[in-house]
């Protein structure tokens, strides 16, 4: 992703980011993605479970 | 002179020493070595002097209500302490005087240790090192130009440079571990549950641990001992009863089954020849000691590091949304930066990263149906200087803590040696859920097997040896 790509990403999230952070974030972002592909086969369930107080 | 907490507690116990001088002697190391160890954000000295000489009163009058009566102790500044400052190392928090203790601070406090200041860490137990936050980073005391590790940086410091004799973390994806690596001590991330976050700052709800940290396993053991146990404020506190962690500290490892996963440290994230060689030395021992030894296979360090990122960050910017929205010039620039990446995790992602975690901690039940304890590093290698540490190291390269940090499953950090830059080299101890007193048994039967914690920081002249 580039850092003008990812800027707009963050102004839809209502971040800010400044300047001379958007090169990286805008990386971190891409390596965020390839540790997002690798946990999308998982097939546990139930994940997550809601407990109704008594 | 420096003290273990369980030596400390004996000789007070047996009146042969004065919490009052002990708690003088670690407030003289503060006053000398804070101006370059940094570890504390808030040091409580009058508090500290008060507390000890109530303590003397009733350690002469009754003897000691616990092992920690009497001992100097540090809390990391995340943790909520009625009427003394609780910053969690950041601006945004730099006034904040909270009107209740949190569980913890409870716990110790009814233990009747001598509270003596709130400890650095990094911000919102995340950011660091930062050096444009109000306070400076905390500096490992074997070497001040070297990185602590994080985030319980100060509470690190502080053990190792005898400052305090023993103190709290938190550890969300290896907080308490990574600074117990770096400095030399004993740290102790117990199991998912076993210790009450309430008046904790929260950084991910479904990975946060509270846990002790000390010079030895047994202290930790001390330390557990007065923390663990159910709290109905917590609502992921457990109702499992609480062993004495210190009942079978002594008996020895013989017979006990380890599984070492070599796969994580000699391919995964290749570790440096001292800290292979160091825990090869550390399994000698180990076997020597009665314990078998096997290799064990899990799922590659990156699966673990890929689910327990996802879930740290996305449950971390909820935390911190609103504020990152409004006063993001509140945060330093390490924080902001890294947990404003949450912000871009899909919530499908994310629910796929809690199914993975199920698998993986499941995996990792099966792998403990065979062994006791698992073994792994702690770090790859000594402690990094404190200039040199990369803004994006936990996105780019998988930590050793995170597999125990998503599965909840207990885990240490023990010194296992001294690398070629005369710093501190660990050990990875990990054990079923709710078996903490079996991984302290071994650390326990492990540090008193080697020398290593005859060796103390340089910055402490009367080191014993």
């Amino acid at each position: 992703m580039t850092p003008e790509e990812f800027a707009a990403l963050a102004r839809r999230a209502g971040l800010v980011i400044p300047p001379a952070s958007l090169e990286e974030m805008a990386k971190a972002y891409d390596r965020l993605q390839e540790l997002a592909q690798r946990v999308r086969a998982a097939q546990a369930e139930p994940a997550h479970v809601f407990i109704p107080p008594k | 002179m420096t003290f273990s907490i369980s030596e400390a507690a004996r000789l007070i116990a047996a009146k042969k020493l004065s919490p009052v001088e002990l708690t003088r002697d670690c407030l003289e190391r503060v006053e000398r070595l804070e101006p370059t160890l940094h570890a504390f954000i808030t040091p409580t000295p009058e508090r500290a002097l008060e507390e000890a000489r109530a303590a003397e009163r009733e350690i002469m009058a009754r003897g000691p209500k616990s092992p920690l009566h009497g001992i100097p102790l540090g809390l990391k500044d995340i943790f909520a302490t009625a009427g003394v400052r609780t910053t969690a190392h950041s601006r945004q928090l730099a006034d904040h005087v909270p009107r209740e203790d949190a569980a913890v601070t409870e716990r110790l406090i009814a233990s009747g240790a001598v509270l003596m200041g709130k400890l650095a860490t990094h911000e919102f137990a995340f950011g660091g090192p930062s050096f444009d936050l109000p306070w400076p980073p905390a500096r490992n005391p074997w070497n001040p130009e070297h990185f602590t590790g994080g985030s319980s940086s100060g509470t690190a410091a502080a053990v190792a440079a005898g400052m305090v004799l023993g103190g709290l973390g938190s550890d969300t994806s290896g907080s308490i571990r990574s600074p117990a690596a770096f400095c030399g001590i004993a740290g102790l991330k117990p199991t998912y549950g076993r210790v009450s976050r309430r008046g904790a700052f929260a950084l991910a709800f479904s990975m946060d641990h509270v846990g002790p940290m000390a010079w030895t396993a047994e202290d930790c053991a001390i330390l557990l001992q007065a923390i663990a146990g159910h709290d109905p404020q917590d609502p992921a506190s457990a109702q499992e009863p609480v062993p004495d962690y210190c009942a079978n500290l002594g008996q020895g490892i013989r017979g006990l089954r380890i599984g070492v996963v070599r796969h994580f440290f000699e391919r995964d994230h290749k570790a440096g020849e001292d800290t292979l060689r160091a825990i090869d030395g550390a399994l000698a021992t180990l076997r020597d000691l009665g314990a078998s030894v096997r290799d064990v296979k899990l799922s590659p360090l990156e699966d673990w590091h890929a689910a327990g990122l996802l879930i740290m960050l996305t449950e971390g910017y909820a935390v911190h949304e609103d504020q990152l929205k409004s006063r993001p010039e509140r945060y330093g620039e390490l924080f902001r930066d890294r947990i404003g990446m949450g912000a871009f995790i899909a919530g499908a992602d994310y629910v796929a990263a809690l199914r993975r975690r199920r698998e993986l901690a499941a995996e990792m039940a099966q792998a403990m149906q065979e062994v006791d304890l698992l073994v792994s590093a702690a770090q790859p290698g000594e402690a990094p200087r404190i200039d040199a540490v990369p803004k994006w190291l936990m996105f780019e390269k998988p930590g050793f803590s995170m597999p125990f940090s998503l599965s909840g499953f207990p885990a240490s950090s023990i010194c296992c040696g001294f690398g070629a830059k005369g710093l501190p080299l660990a050990l990875q101890l990990a054990a079923r859920p709710f078996e903490e007193a079996t991984l302290l048994r071994a650390a326990h039967a492990y540090e008193s097997a080697t020398e290593w914690r005859r060796r103390r920081p340089p910055v402490i002249p009367q080191a014993r040896e």
